[in-house]
Formats: C-alpha cells, sequence, structure tokens
C-alpha cells in the first residue's frame, strides 16, 4: 500500500514531508494519521516537499501539522515545475545537504536550509532566510538584498558574527553554550537572537513562505 | 598496484611527518614494500625523524631532473630492505618540483611499492596541491586544537573541491587526562567538526623528541601504547577491521612502572 504522504529523511533535527499527488480528502485524512502517529516529533522543524502536481496540497497539509502543533519551516517545490506556482504564495528554497567547510562560501537567492553544518570560516548568504539544521559556527547573511524580514534559524548558534539586511550582530565575547535552537530577526534596526520556542510563542504564525 | 595515499594537515607543526615515518615503517615491518616520500621540498626532515639523513646523496629533484637514476634516489632504510625513502632537496623550492614528472614517478612506484607514502608541506600552496594530486587517499593529521581544526576543515573542501573523497582524519597529540577533565577536545568533537572518517588517534608522547633525536621512529617501541596506535592505524591501511585505541588517564600504577 502506498501512503499519499510519508516522512522522508527523518533526521533527529528535521522532517522532511513528502505529498504525494491524490485527493484531497484522503491527503487530510492520512495527514490526521500521519500526525497522530509522530506526535512525538512535533518539537522537530518540518519542510514540506510536495511532488509536481501536488502543490495544491500542501495548505491542507500544513493546515492539519499546524493543529497538531509541529513547527513548519518551509516548503521545498521541484524547480521545474516552478511557474505553476504563485511566487508570493511558497517561495522557493535551496536545500544543500553538506558540511560546509572553512574557506567555501555560498550565495543564494531565495531561501536556504542547510542539513549539516556551517563550519567556522565558512559563509552563506541568502536573499531570503537562513535554516541551519547542524551547528552554526559559521557567518551567515541573511535578507543580503536589504529584505529586513529575513530571520536566521540555526539549532545550535555559535557564529561569531551574524547579518541580516545590513545589519551586523557580534557574539557576545563570552564562549556560547547555547544548545537551544534560536531565531534571529531584525526589530527597530536591531538584530535580536531569541530562542525558538519563545518566538514561536509570539508569532503563532510563522511568515516564511507556506 | 600500490596505494598511494598522503599525509597533509593545513596547519603546520602538528605531526604530518613524524605520521609519515610511523606509518611508513610500521608498514616496511608489517612485511609491506613501501616508499617514503618528503615533499616538504626546502624544509627537509622526514629523513631525520628516520633516521636516514647522513644515507642522502640525492634527492626528489636529482631525481626528476635525471640528475639521478631511480636506484640511487631510493634510500634503503637502515633497518631492513623493505622501506625506502625519497628525500626532499634542502636547496630547492616547493615551486622547483615538476607535477607532470612527479605524477609521472609516483605511477613507477606504484608498479613497485605496495604503499607510496607523500608527506605533504604545510599550508594550501602549490606544495600542497602537488602532494595530493596522484594520491587514491588523504590522511589529514589535527591535532585537538581549534586552529588545527579549522585547517584541516579548510583542506577537507579543497580536497572534495578536486575530487579527492578518501580522506581519513588522524587526530594527533591527545592528552587522555585533559579530554577528561573537559579541557581538550576529544576525537568525537572533532569528528563532529570535519565530518571525516577517523583512521586513528595518537597519543600525545613525551618521549616523541628522543625518538627523533635517536632517529628511531615510535612505532619501534613496541610496547609503547603510542607504537600500538600507529600500528594499529597500519592495519586498518592494509583493510583490517581494528577497534579504535581507548586512551584511559595514566593510573598512578602505570605512571610508576613507567619510572622503573
Ligand atoms: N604524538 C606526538 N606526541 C608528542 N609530540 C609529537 C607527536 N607528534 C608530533 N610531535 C612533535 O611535534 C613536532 C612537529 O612534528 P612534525 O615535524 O611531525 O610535524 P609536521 O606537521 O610535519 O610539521 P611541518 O608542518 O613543519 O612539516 C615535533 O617536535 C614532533 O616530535
Ligand atoms: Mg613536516
Amino acid at each position: 500500500m502506498s501512503n499519499a504522504i510519508e516522512a522522508k529523511g527523518k533526521s533527529i533535527v528535521c522532517f522532511e514531508i513528502v505529498v504525494h499527488k491524490d485527493d484531497m480528502k484522503k491527503i487530510e485524512k492520512e495527514t490526521v494519521r500521519f500526525a497522530k502517529n509522530t506526535k512525538i516529533f512535533n518539537t522537530r522543524p518540518v519542510i514540506i516537499k510536495p511532488d509536481s502536481g501536488a502543490e495544491n496540497l500542501v495548505p491542507i497539509v500544513t493546515e492539519n501539522l499546524k493543529k497538531f502543533g509541529f513547527h513548519l519551516i518551509g516548503c521545498q517545490i521541484k524547480q521545474q515545475h516552478s511557474e505553476s506556482v504563485s511566487k508570493t504564495e511558497k517561495r522557493e528554497i535551496t536545500a544543500v545537504h553538506k558540511t560546509i567547510r572553512s574557506g567555501q562560501s555560498y550565495e543564494i537567492d531565495g531561501d536556504m536550509v542547510l542539513f549539516g553544518n556551517l563550519n567556522s570560516g565558512a559563509e552563506i548568504k541568502a536573499t531570503g532566510n537562513i535554516v541551519i539544521l547542524g551547528s552554526n559556527s559559521g557567518i551567515v547573511h541573511a535578507g543580503a538584498d536589504g529584505d529586513e524580514s529575513a530571520v536566521i534559524f540555526s539549532m545550535k548558534l555559535l557564529s561569531p558574527q551574524i547579518r541580516i539586511a545590513d545589519k551586523v550582530a557580534r557574539a557576545p565575547r563570552e564562549n556560547r553554550v547555547e544548545t537551544e535552537p534560536e531565531i534571529a530577526f531584525l526589530s527597530s534596526s536591531t538584530i535580536i537572537v531569541q530562542s525558538y520556542n519563545d518566538w514561536l510563542i509570539r508569532n503563532e504564525k510563522l511568515n516564511l513562505g507556506i | 598496484m600500490g596505494k598511494i595515499y598522503t599525509i597533509t594537515s593545513g596547519k603546520g607543526g602538528v605531526g604530518k611527518s613524524t605520521t609519515t615515518a610511523n606509518l611508513a615503517l610500521g608498514m616496511a615491518i608489517a612485511g609491506k614494500k613501501v616508499v617514503a616520500i618528503d615533499l616538504d621540498i626546502g624544509l627537509r626532515n622526514l629523513d631525520m625523524i628516520l633516521g636516514l639523513e647522513n644515507r642522502i646523496v640525492y634527492n626528489i629533484i636529482d631525481l626528476l631532473e635525471g640528475r639521478a637514476k631511480l636506484n640511487s634516489a631510493l634510500i634503503r632504510d637502515k633497518r631492513g630492505d623493505n622501506l625506502k625513502l625519497l628525500a626532499a632537496s634542502q636547496t630547492n623550492s616547493k615551486e622547483d618540483l615538476s607535477k607532470e614528472k612527479f605524477l609521472d614517478l609516483l605511477n613507477l612506484l606504484k608498479e613497485q611499492f605496495d604503499f607510496v607514502f607523500i608527506d605533504s608541506p604545510a599550508g594550501i600552496e602549490t606544495g600542497f596541491s602537488n602532494a595530493f594530486a596522484g594520491a587514491e587517499g588523504v590522511i589529514i593529521v589535527a591535532t585537538p586544537e581549534i586552529s588545527s581544526i579549522r585547517d584541516a576543515d579548510r583542506v577537507v573542501g579543497i580536497l572534495e573541491a578536486n575530487g579527492k573523497h578518501n580522506i581519513s582524519l588522524i587526530v594527533n597529540r591527545i592528552k587522555p587526562e585533559m579530554v577528561k577533565k573537559g579541557e581538550m577536545m576529544s576525537q568525537d568533537d572533532i569528528l563532529q567538526i570535519l565530518a571525516i572518517d577517523l583512521l586513528g588517534i595518537v597519543p600525545d608522547d613525551p618521549k616523541m623528541i628522543e625518538y627523533t633525536n635517536k632517529g628511531e621512529p615510535a612505532v619501534l617501541d613496541k610496547i609503547s601504547v603510542t607504537a600500538n596506535a600507529y600500528i594499529n592505524i597500519t592495519r586498518r591501511l592494509m583493510g583490517e577491521d581494528v577497534p579504535q585505541l581507548e586512551l584511559k588517564p595514566k593510573s598512578f600504577l602505570r605512571k610508576l612502572f613507567e619510572r622503573l
């Protein structure tokens, strides 16, 4: 039996949920069943990956997952079908599955999700949001084209410096031992770093393009 | 066909030459035909660690420029026939080595030896890229310090970008007492950052200076933990599945023992 909705690449840090093309009713039913079955994982960030042709089912899935407390951080849509999806509704995410090492740098148009570590001496620049699911010891610049609403999510934030739009924040001098997921955002022209959970409470609705 | 391994690190002084000497000699003792190449042109010291400096007549530049035949440039180890050293030139610079000729030489050596170990110079310049160009495997040596790990990370990135994916790590100079107290990174901390395979760990050994001064690498001191660490690594390179050493902080009794 093939499921219309399944978890893929279920790592310690993040869920990728694949949505296959199917009818709405079945998707809704399966999402609820899926959410119930995997409820223990609902503190993990979730990325939704619809098959091509299944993009229209994403809202039903997200709606139902949110009811069960899942933290949706984005939606990854297959490149070749991007024209069929309105840009304002669903922003594209570049997913990178590797360790980014000292001396390496990435420049991304749109949002970026890194399934790996950003090591010390490495750099990421994105015009949109940056999500780092490994530990983050590099230099990150979100909203590189000036988007002040861009955020930086890190499972483990150890960066010496983070940038959002044209603002720069340096890490405090003392060694950070933070192991809680954190998010950095701009608020009245100042970069604020906050625990992800606290931030979620403040913003029930994530404005990451879903 | 022999296997070619390059030993490199990024940061200088972390133990590349010491590791090369011990792995090459350890392999030779295990019965393999080995050649160790000192590619740190201008700063040679692999010969000294192996205790062979007084045997050098020709070096690798002499060989590549046709002033010496292969057989006279390969220095025979004083302990046996299995190990040969190809010494660096002290009077040349890294740019004097022709990469094409060097790669041709490696192809030739591969036919005659089971293992070729290349001791790379520190840094990420020409000398380093010559050193890994012909290698099937790259062994990164790093010490448990931030600067060493960061340089190792940089080197792994460059290697991957050059299509080298058989990369493994030796963590050198581990001090179990300090790791236990949380004052030194453990091999697990390091592996988490570097995300490459662990080939082995080698303890910090105060006798290392003595071994080098005598020209008798640690691997010859058979009962020592350090020799065991190197032997385990050579066995892994030969394809054996050897569990990682468990380095324990020295007990009082062991300390007493060693003084006797
Ligand atoms: N496991 C060890 N325990 C104690 N001392 C060590 C150990 N490994 C290396 N050393 C010492 O560290 C110093 C540097 O070692 P070595 O010359 O092998 O490093 P290297 O990486 O080849 O340096 P370079 O970059 O200059 O070529 C030497 O004095 C050596 O004896
Ligand atoms: Mg050296």
